[in-house]
């Protein structure tokens, strides 16, 4: 292979949703892009440089991790204390539970919603479940594995170690930093083999045949369509001892090339996969995001101190990127697309700018707006049409004391293709949201609350709806109008809102039924 | 002719406990009413003796054993007899009484029998049943009882070796005999109305037992399904009461000192918690709603589950109640344990509305019919006005909250306290029962307008039951025995009396002497 400095070449770029650290309900992770290792606490700012310009990275936050998992007829729990995995109907509230590995600390669900997988940590384990029988077929990984992703097609699923994420359980044996566990489903089968240092995930291509899996240093490329995995290592850097922190990886959705953002870098690697060619091209300072426009025609980066928008054509990635300025001298980091592709929200939550602004893809023209409070996240709804603007506690430098928002949490319900919005103060800092498919309704739920917000995207109106108990995870059913909120209870409890019914049913001691003897 | 119906009373057997306090009497008050007589323990004489309405008295062949409790059928079919005999373990010929027995080789033995018809069931002791097992849950019909240990009354539970609180033992007609392990320390027992399952309530689990016929994957007469009411070992739930509510469907489960309400789906196979607003003191299904009635001892609220989804309604009344029963027109709470509170509350389930009525004195016992409610009301000691200083008897009118024009309860102060009531609902009226403390009276009650006639008894009466028949039986203070059977069609009473004299000043010889050879 080759490493090289280059302006853009002929590329296709990577679909937007390859975010990583997504859990199966994605779609209400906070924004999309990073590995999430250099993240900070939600809602604030990362104390983490930023590589030369000593401004803080954007935070990337995911409030799902580690949450059930649902398909559009199911939600599923992982109890790790009791070594089991509860499947509940949404419809008929039905619990059923089977044993699974021990300790399984995370449980996803494949697109298909025919099978969910659990990590079992303290058997070093992966469970395969089918949805609808419950039949279980574990197999055994490599040793202390803490992460767990699944291919878009349900076909693969990958384990690794990430020192920086917590363990729930070690079999006390060796720990490799260089090791991952791939696993087909169906049969179930397990092959390990060693990336790169530290992997740090696993970007898959749409259809599931290639699998990349992303260090600092390197890239391994893993073909998936023959009988057995075949890895190739693709070094990103000459000199692997410090190489810079990989933080955002884009894969073209055929899997042919990535795209890697490096922390302090003031370039971007291309990487062509086929050929296990690396390349730079040049990009404005301070890169801060990149995401890929939703027709797959450009690949859009932040930078964030040249206060720009570089745009590179996916059909032609060397040709000189189209640079659109800012509208106003504010430092905006993130980029978030509308589900439509019509428009881009850029913001920051490195600094207390209490201002963002709405970019007319393909066009110079934006909408900046002024907001309450400076931002911690945005979340947008599947079309885009609404954006839901989580603000931080902290104020901006120059806010009124007097102000009502001032030292409080908010929300800004706004519609991005108009002016109307809904300024929310908020009695304390939200934790996590999600969003109905149809680009109905929202939820939100908050710390220290037993309830959940409901908004309705076409008034802008929330409904607050009382929980039994403090709600710790939230997530929408695919295909439906209905939101879950899994909460604190010792036996384990789960509520489900229909908000055009206004009904809310909610299961409590469901880990119960794992000691059910028959 | 009137046509009898028994109000809901908690207690068909109003009559004084049984046990070791009337071990030295020649017979004990505490009778079992059945369809065939009335049995009777007779202490000295160790015999178990049937009198009949016609006056007669027979013994029950107990093969030389003696009777220590009774447990009858509700039904009054038949009735679960414990008892006991001194054996010697000497085979020596000489040997006749007791006293004659070297007192190292004297022991005492003990078996369950069931009676019926004057005599025991397949003719001998139960095979594999404990006599120690002191409680008892039937099917409504009576085809089948479940036996158990029931720990707040086993204080004078004597048993050899050892007792397995592991197990219920279910019992049917025929005698035959089912063991069943359910898990540590089962407390209550309660059937499905087609009598084809039985939960059973022990400490931490709850056990569903498939009767007789067995399912898929699961044996006749074992536990097909053991719920967890926790999942830590350490800790001990112990149930408090259950219902079965949605035609067999679903176990509502309260446990001791816990908002926690347990829904056990018996189809489905899985739990599901309710979280109530205090530990329940009561709970009813209204099965023509669907519904059912939480209230507490400690909390003015009743709430009212539906049985689709569990949802709860809460009803915020005047005064926590701690007992209910279902009558027609809704369910009736009232407090029978706190003195303060004298509330009787009608709530209709399904509207939610609601209606009281208020007790002149504290409720000692409650029973609920049709067209009226009857109570028995203790005096308040430390009161010095005229009525609250007396015991009393209420009469309340049942009507659905939102009836106009319902009559205001009525209240009897009573000239001394009431050791019992029974109800009769006729045609066109409905009576009461009632006994007195050192009165050999009973006062019938008519309801509807509180008159009262008195029948005459020859001794004041201690306790009384409603027979399978329709009829009444009234146990009255005599050494010799004495009990009378009124016939509510004509106040006619006929009274028997000496059934305690068999056997009397005979010194019983060991029995079984053959068998031990």
């Amino acid at each position: 292979m080759r490493t090289r400095t280059l302006f853009p070449l002929l590329l296709a770029l990577a679909a937007c949703e390859s975010e990583m650290n997504l859990s199966s309900d994605g779609k209400a992770a906070f924004d999309s892009g990073g590995f999430g290792a250099d993240t900070g606490g939600a809602g604030e700012p990362s104390d983490d440089a930023d590589g030369d310009t000593g401004t803080p990275s954007e935070d990337e936050s995911d409030y799902l991790k580690l949450a059930p998992a649902a398909t559009d007829q199911y939600v599923f729990v992982a109890n790790p204390d009791r070594d089991t995995l509860t499947r509940i109907a949404v419809s008929s509230l039905e619990v059923v539970t089977v044993e699974v590995g021990r300790i399984p600390s995370t449980v996803q669900t494949t697109s298909d919603y025919r099978l969910a997988v659990t990590l079992d940590e303290g058997d070093d384990a992966v469970s395969i479940v089918y949805a609808e029988t419950l039949e279980v077929f574990p197999i055994e990984i490599r040793d202390n594995m803490n992460q767990l992703s699944l291919s878009p097609n349900g076909e693969w699923a990958m384990a690794w170690y990430d020192p920086n994420a917590e363990s729930m359980g070690s079999s006390g044996g060796v720990t490799s930093f260089n090791e991952v566990s791939f696993v087909r489903t169906d049969p179930a089968t397990h092959f390990a083999m060693a990336v790169g240092y530290d992997p740090a995930g696993v970007r898959w291509s749409d259809d599931g045949t290639r699998a990349v899996v992303v260090s600092d240093a390197a890239l391994a490329v893993v073909e998936l369509a023959g009988d057995t995995p075949v890895r190739s290592i693709i070094p990103l850097v000459e000199d692997d001892a410090s190489p810079p922190v990989a933080e955002e990886v884009v894969l073209t959705p055929d899997g042919k090339f990535a795209f890697v953002r490096q922390r302090g870098a003031e370039d971007l690697l291309i990487v062509d996969l086929d050929n296990e060619v690396v390349d730079r091209v040049v990009v404005g300072t301070d890169p801060t995001d990149m995401d890929v426009t939703v027709d797959n025609a450009f690949l859009a980066v932040v930078a964030r101190s040249a206060r720009q928008i570089w745009s590179y054509d996916l059909a032609n990635p060397y040709a000189t990127p189209d640079v659109v300025d800012f509208p106003v001298d504010l430092p905006f980091g993130s980029i978030t697309f509308t589900g439509n592709g019509e428009r881009a929200v850029l913001y920051t939550n490195a600094a207390a700018i209490d201002a963002l602004t709405i970019w007319e893809v393909g066009s110079s023209d934006f909408d900046t707006r002024s907001l309450v409070k400076p931002v911690a996240s945005v979340g947008l709804s599947p079309e885009g049409t609404t954006a839901l603007i989580f603000h931080t506690k902290e104020n901006a430098e120059d806010a009124d004391s007097n102000d009502p928002f001032y030292n409080k949490w908010a929300l800004t319900l706004m519609e991005t293709a108009s002016i109307g919005e809904n300024r929310l103060l908020l009695p304390a800092e939200p934790t996590g949201y999600t969003v109905t498919d149809d680009d109905r309704y929202g939820f939100f739920i908050l710390d220290g609350h037993d309830l959940l917000e409901a908004v309705d995207f076409n008034t802008l109106i929330p409904t607050t709806v009382s929980l039994p108990s403090q709600p710790a995870f939230i997530g929408a059913l695919p295909g439906h109008d209905i939101a879950w909120a899994s909460q604190a209870h010792d036996l384990g409890r789960i509520s489900f809102y229909d908000p055009a019914a206004d009904s809310l049913d909610t299961i409590t001691g469901f880990e119960l039924n794992s000691d059910i003897e028959h | 002719m009137l046509t009898l119906l028994l109000f809901a009373g908690c207690d068909p057997w109003d009559f004084p406990e049984g046990g070791d306090d009337h071990h030295d009497l020649l017979w004990d008050p505490a009778v079992a009413v059945l369809s065939d007589g009335v049995y009777v323990r007779l202490g000295v004489a160790g015999a178990l003796v049937r009198v009949l309405p016609d006056g007669t008295w027979s013994e029950v062949d107990l093969d030389g054993a003696a009777p220590e409790s009774l447990l009858a059928s509700p039904d009054g079919s038949s009735v679960f007899v414990t008892t006991s005999w001194q054996a010697c373990e000497d085979d020596d010929p000489a040997i006749v009484y007791a006293s004659d027995c070297p007192s190292s080789r004297l022991t005492t033995e003990r078996e369950m029998v069931l009676v019926r018809d004057g005599e025991r069931v397949g003719g001998g002791a139960l095979d594999g049943v404990s006599a120690a097992l002191n409680a008892a849950e039937w099917t409504a019909d009576g085809s089948l009882a479940a036996l158990y240990l029931d720990p707040d009354n086993a204080e004078d539970v004597q048993f050899d070796g050892f007792l397995n609180l592991n197990e219920v033992t279910f019992v049917d007609g025929d005698a035959a005999v089912h063991r069943v392990p359910v898990g540590f320390a089962p407390e209550s027992v309660l059937f499905t109305a087609d009598n084809r399952r039985a939960v059973v309530l022990s400490r931490s689990h709850v056990a569903v037992i498939d009767l007789a016929t067995g399912s898929d994957g699961c044996e006749a007469w074992s536990a097909c399904v053991t719920y967890p009411l926790t999942l830590d070992t350490d800790q001990a739930i112990t149930p408090n009461d259950v219902v079965i509510v949605a035609d067999g469907r679903y176990a509502l489960v309260s446990v001791e000192s816990s908002t926690d309400l347990y829904v056990l789906d018996l189809q489905s196979e899985s739990i599901d918690l309710l979280e109530l607003a205090a530990a329940p003191s009561v709970m009813l299904e209204d099965t023509a709603n669907n519904r059912t009635l939480v209230a507490y001892a400690g909390l003015a609220q009743i709430d009212v589950i539906e049985h689709e989804f569990f949802e709860l309604q809460s009803i915020e009344v005047e005064e926590p109640a701690s007992s209910g029963v279902m009558t027609p027109s809704g369910a009736l709470f009232y407090n029978d344990t706190q003195n303060s509170y004298k509330d009787v509350i009608m709530v209709d389930a399904l509207s939610g509305d609601w209606s009281e009525q208020r007790a002149e004195n504290p409720i000692i016992e409650l029973a609920a019919g049709a067209r009226h409610a009857v109570a028995t009301m203790r005096a308040e000691a430390a009161s010095g006005d005229f009525y609250d200083s007396h015991d009393a008897f209420g009469i309340f009118t049942i009507a659905a909250p939102g009836t106009e024009d319902v009559p205001e309860p009525v209240a009897l102060v009573l000239e001394s306290a009431p050791v019992g009531f029974a109800t009769i609902e006729g045609d066109t009226a409905d009576y009461a029962l009632l006994l007195l403390s050192g009165v050999d009276t009973i006062l019938k009650v008519r309801l509807d307008d509180a008159s009262a006639v008195p029948i005459e008894l020859p001794a004041p009466p201690v306790g009384i039951a409603a027979t399978p028949g329709g009829g009444f039986v009234v146990v009255q203070d005599g050494a010799l025995g004495s009990l009378s059977f009124i016939d509510p069609a004509d106040d006619g009473v006929t009274t028997v009396t000496g059934f305690a004299t068999l056997r009397f000043a005979e010194t019983p010889i060991l029995p079984r002497r053959a068998a031990a050879e």
